[in-house]
């Protein structure tokens, strides 16, 4: 039976995944048909001409068939089900994770140094700024955002707000008045926090994605104001020659009064990245640390509380505006000192440092990663910027794509793909665990599939 | 007072567009209860395929009525549209209902920047302008100190989008689509038990408002003239607000939201300052959320205990 | 029935409505320290509209919910008629008045958190909401937040350390000690997302009672349960009243453990009270069977009727 049936069953298969392919190829058609079988272009006397790229379309639909044919082909009709994620792995995956925070660490550690080691501290430079702080403020914007949204449930479509206040908060006071950096660090995470008390305070009381919205909002109003009261913050040219970092009032500058002098060293620009660096690792740890000690803390459980149920809180006696708040501030200071620190990494700000994109971005780093989870916060920046930089030094890809190839916007267009495709496969993100804050007898891993839906 | 008409008639073409774009995010809401942030994206594609099209139509096939070359791209770009909401809707959302509530917005969140980054990568970062078309213009006063004109685009503009409007009414009140999709706005689960196909429905639904919003990218291209890559996300936020100044979930509302937003926007540049007009429509996005969560339409939305 | 003792929760002329519907109306009714007083009515009748304006999740339209809270260490202090000071507080602004032994309360003037913090008033939900991805034990701390986060001014236990080690270590006792009496000690790590229904709401319960509360509230606590944990319920709930010195305010569709409990029914129809009394008053009460009837099977009449 089963060995007459086999040719019948196989050759309809075969058709079906013919006309399935087909189907799918003619759908990738029409999608490609204008936007891509046709690039615009400006002419000398600026009119708009097109250039047809049908081989391009003939690949995309091409490409598109045969995946669809291979995929209807290997797995006929029933979906396959799900197999949850079994404990072991998950406790395995965790305890590689508490190894791999701590080599992170120490490799973090090392990198100025390996960098000054291997490419002298003239050839380090570019890769202890573009990649080891860049990452790092990521990783701290990251990590901050995660106590919103992670812990406490409320989506912040505006985080990079809060950004801005500290970076033109150190940008003006310094310029202005003169302010220290070490003055004005602190000074721009308590007027972040203020910021989003503020902010939080009227709309703290709405849904989740009315919340994401009105976020989102706020966070353009205060792009949008940025850029128009130029009589303080002049405008889209921005703010320039804000005061560099010191070594705690040396200057890193040639001289008797410098860093180098301090120490009797040689002096190199490259000392104040290395500075920089560490600063901005120093403070990344404290975040971490205070995080970690905050989950086992009522607060933090109470953010978490939140998170998985926000009616069952109230009737708990848990203050929720108060909570929220608390969550709101918590994360909008540490935004506001890594304002506060890409201000003085810059030396300038400008509000389009300061797009949706951005809070978009960082959004991306806190969900990729595994809402709650700080390593996966911390590995997704890694992935994300330091791919994207990565991109930009392939200087063969140039010559592939022509000297207008821009790595950063196919770093968004990968990063959309992957907020989609991740959501779609792990809605709750890499590291979807959850490890209780306190036990009786012995701690046992929470799936993510188990954990509570977020308000906002 | 000629200022005050030229500004009333500039505002409502506006609005216009805008409350064609509205109506998609006030359906998808409800009926599914999810913001689709790429709505906004959507709309700005459909610009750009009408300008391409427009120009394909003129320079490659020769067509010489920009009349008939408009119902064209009208249409084509409706259709074109309407596949890509389509896809988008099977990829980026329908597995996701009854996930956890975050999860479809964060997936449109990353449709947004997909589309956006899509069309720059694709056709560049420049702005892209159409040379200007139905350039007529009708005076409708003379010799005061202000002339107060009404051109043939903002004619066609509005007329378009009350004939669809029309035909779009008629299509949620009087078709079974349209029953099936008030039925899922009421209770998804039941209405499949009463034989409702809501995927199918779900579906539809996206691809009106993507439909509509091609209307919108159509007109939008026609009366501008110029498109950009990053031009989705503003008037997404402003139709958005727009739905839910009318009450999310109502259609009228949307119509009626998208004007005033229109107003407000035209009549504040004119009198105010026009680099704030953003601020305003931000701001009165989150004073209606905040003050007026239900809208001008809406239903109260009840806490469930 | 011992009808002599002080009133605890003193609802007068309570009114809800939602747009046109008025689903409380003009309610008076009370309930008294030391008993259980069970809400009864047919689907529809205001029940738990009525808790949730008790436990400030709704802000009642007209009418004053009163709550007398003696304090617990001296229990026998409070006085039995706080009906003076009642009125003297209702005409001042203020929210509650210290009396001598305890603390009376108008709780239409409280914020939800706040009846649950100060007035000790604590509750469970008809479609359990626990915190689904914590684990049994957190559940039970997160209930004891106030207790935990301490002196308005302690940052440092707020992030715990210093002195919140102490409060944490009795914070876990308490919650071994509910959990054990709930028998969910066993499974106090797993998460409370995966225990089977009857164990959800017997956690619930022991989450509000981690409160210390003075009145509970329970939202259908013995629906979906089987037989055999009805009949532990009604042990627990009998064993809170006494052992405990817990007043209940309970909304049941299961006659059984209505008349096995009950010291006070209460019957709604429509938002109106209809019958009020002890059980065996409301079996006999006409408009009772009547408005039963209409709605109920068998079952529960010859409940009631038992």
């Amino acid at each position: 039976m089963e060995e007459s049936l086999t040719p019948v069953r196989s050759r309809s298969r075969l058709k079906d995944a013919l006309t399935g392919a087909a189907i799918a190829g003619a759908i990738m058609f029409g999608l490609c048909f204008p936007i891509l079988a046709f690039r615009t272009d400006q002419n000398f006397s600026n009119e708009l001409y097109l250039l047809s790229r049908w081989p391009a379309v003939a690949f995309a639909v091409g490409l598109v068939f045969v995946l669809r044919f291979t995929m209807l082909l290997r797995a006929p009709r029933a979906a396959r089900p799900q197999a949850p994620p079994s404990p072991t792995l998950a406790g395995a995956l965790q305890r590689l994770a508490r190894y791999a925070g701590g080599a992170g660490v120490l490799a973090l550690i090392a990198f100025p140094l390996v960098m000054v080691a291997l490419l002298g501290p003239a050839g380090a430079q570019k890769w202890i700024d573009n990649f080891g702080i860049q990452i790092l403020l990521y990783v701290l914007l990251g990590w901050g955002l995660n106590i919103v949204v992670g812990l406490a449930g409320l989506l912040d479509l505006g985080y990079v707000a809060f950004y801005a206040v500290g970076a033109y908060a150190y940008a003006l006071l310094a310029t202005y008045f003169g302010w220290s950096f070490w003055l004005c660090l602190p000074v721009a995470g308590l007027l972040a926090a203020a910021f989003g008390v503020a902010l939080g305070l009227p709309v703290l009381r709405l849904r989740g994605d009315y919340l994401a919205i009105v976020t989102m909002a706020f966070g353009e109003i205060i792009r949008l104001v940025l850029t128009n009261w130029t009589a303080l913050t002049n405008g889209d040219a921005g703010i320039s020659s804000i005061p560099r970092i010191t070594f705690f009032g040396w200057p890193f500058i040639a001289g008797p009064n410098g860093f180098a002098a301090l120490f009797g060293l040689k002096f190199a620009p490259v000392h104040r990245l290395i500075f920089l660096f560490y600063l901005i690792l120093a403070l990344a740890l404290c975040v971490n640390y205070l995080t970690r000690r905050l989950r086992k803390a009522p607060l933090g459980r109470a953010f978490e509380a939140l998170r998985e149920d926000e009616i069952a809180c109230r009737s708990l006696g848990v203050d929720t505006v108060a909570t929220k708040l608390t969550a709101f501030a918590l994360g909008a200071s540490i935004a506001g000192m890594a304002g506060a620190l890409f201000a003085a990494r810059q030396n300038f700000v400008s509000p389009t440092s300061f797009t949706f994109m951005e809070s978009a971005t960082i959004l991306a780093l806190v969900v990729l990663g595994g809402a709650g989870s700080q390593l996966g916060v911390a590995l997704a920046a890694i992935v994300i910027i330091g791919g994207s930089e990565l991109l930009r030094e392939l200087d063969g890809l140039k010559q592939i794509f022509g000297p207008a190839f821009d790595p950063t916007q196919y770093r968004m267009l990968i990063v959309g793909i992957a907020m989609v495709g991740m959501m779609n496969w792990r809605p709750r993100g890499l590291i979807a665990l959850r490890t209780p804050s306190i036990f009786l007898k012995k701690p046992k891993l929470v799936v993510g599939a188990l954990a509570g839906e977020g308000r906002g | 007072m000629e200022i005050f008409l030229q500004q009333l008639i500039n505002g409502v073409t506006l609005g216009s567009i805008y409350g064609l774009i509205a109506i998609g995010y006030t359906m998808v809401f409800g009926i599914i209860g999810m913001v689709n942030f790429a709505h906004g994206d959507v709309f700005m594609l459909s610009a750009f395929i009408a300008l391409i099209l427009f120009l394909a139509l003129t320079q490659l096939l020769g067509v010489a009525s920009v009349a008939f070359a408009f119902v064209i791209v009208l249409f084509a770009g409706m259709a074109l549209t309407s596949l890509w909401a389509f896809v988008i809707e099977r990829i980026a959302y329908r597995r996701l209902r009854g996930s956890f509530r975050l999860a479809p917005l964060i997936s449109a969140i990353g449709m947004s920047i997909f589309l956006s980054n899509l069309v720059y990568v694709l056709q560049g970062p420049r702005n892209k302008a159409l040379p200007p078309m139905f350039n007529d213009v009708l005076r409708l006063t003379d010799g005061g100190a202000y002339d107060v004109t009404l051109s043939v685009k903002q004619i066609m503009i509005v007329s378009v989008t009350a004939v669809l409007l029309a035909g779009f009414w008629f299509i949620v009140q009087k078709t079974s689509f349209g029953r099936a999709q008030r039925a899922c706005e009421q209770d998804g689960r039941m209405a499949a038990l009463l034989g409702v196909d809501v995927d199918r429905t779900i579906s539809l639904t996206f691809v009106i408002g993507a439909a509509l919003a091609a209307v919108a990218g159509v007109l939008y291209i026609v009366y501008y003239g110029v498109i950009n890559s990053g031009d989705g996300f503003v008037p997404g936020v402003k139709a958005f607000t727009a739905a839910v100044l009318g009450g999310v979930g109502s259609l009228p509302g949307a119509v009626l939201g998208g004007l005033l937003i229109g107003l407000v926007e035209t009549f504040w540049a004119a009198y105010f300052s026009s680099d704030y007009k953003d601020v305003a429509a931000f701001s009165i996005l989150v004073v209606t959320l905040i003050f007026m969560p239900s809208g001008l339409f809406g239903r109260p939305d009840v806490e469930k205990v | 029935m011992a009808r002599d003792k002080a009133p605890l929760l003193i609802v007068d002329q309570l009114t809800m409505r939602f747009g046109g519907l008025c689903a409380v109306d003009a309610l008076d009714f009370t309930a008294r320290g030391g008993e259980i007083t069970a809400l009864i009515g047919p689907n529809g009748a205001g029940k738990t509209t009525l808790f949730n304006c008790v436990t400030g999740f709704y802000r009642s339209c007209a009418g004053r919910i009163a709550l007398a809270r003696p304090d617990p260490d001296s229990p026998g202090a409070f006085r039995a008629d706080w009906r003076e000071e009642l009125e003297e507080l209702t005409r001042s602004t203020r929210r509650s008045a210290r009396l001598e032994g305890g603390e009376i309360f108008l709780l239409e003037r409280m914020a939800d958190f706040e009846i649950v913090k100060r007035a000790g008033v604590a509750r469970t939900f008809q479609n359990i909401r626990l915190f689904r991805g914590m684990t049994v034990l957190e559940n039970l701390i997160v209930a004891q937040h106030n207790r935990l986060i301490g002196p308005a001014l302690d940052l440092a236990g707020r992030l715990g350390f210093g002195a919140y080690r102490a409060r944490e270590r009795a914070a876990i006792e308490t919650a071994r000690f509910w959990l054990d009496r709930v028998g969910l000690i066993d499974r106090a790590d797993e998460a409370a997302g995966a225990l089977p229904y009857g164990a959800q709401r017997r956690l619930e319960i022991a989450r509000a009672m981690a409160t210390a509360p003075t009145l509970l509230c329970l939202d259908e606590p013995a629906a979906g349960l089987n037989p055999r944990e009805s009949h532990e319920l009604t042990a627990l709930l009998l064993s809170l009243r006494d052992d405990h010195d817990v007043s209940i305010l309970i909304i049941e569709h299961d006659m059984s453990v209505v008349m096995a409990i009950s010291d006070h029914v209460v019957v709604l129809d429509h938002g109106v009270k209809i019958a009020d009394g002890t059980a065996r008053d409301i079996r006999q009460d006409e408009a009772v069977i009547k408005a039963y009837l209409g709605v109920a099977d068998e079952a529960d009449i010859a409940a009631m009727g038992a």
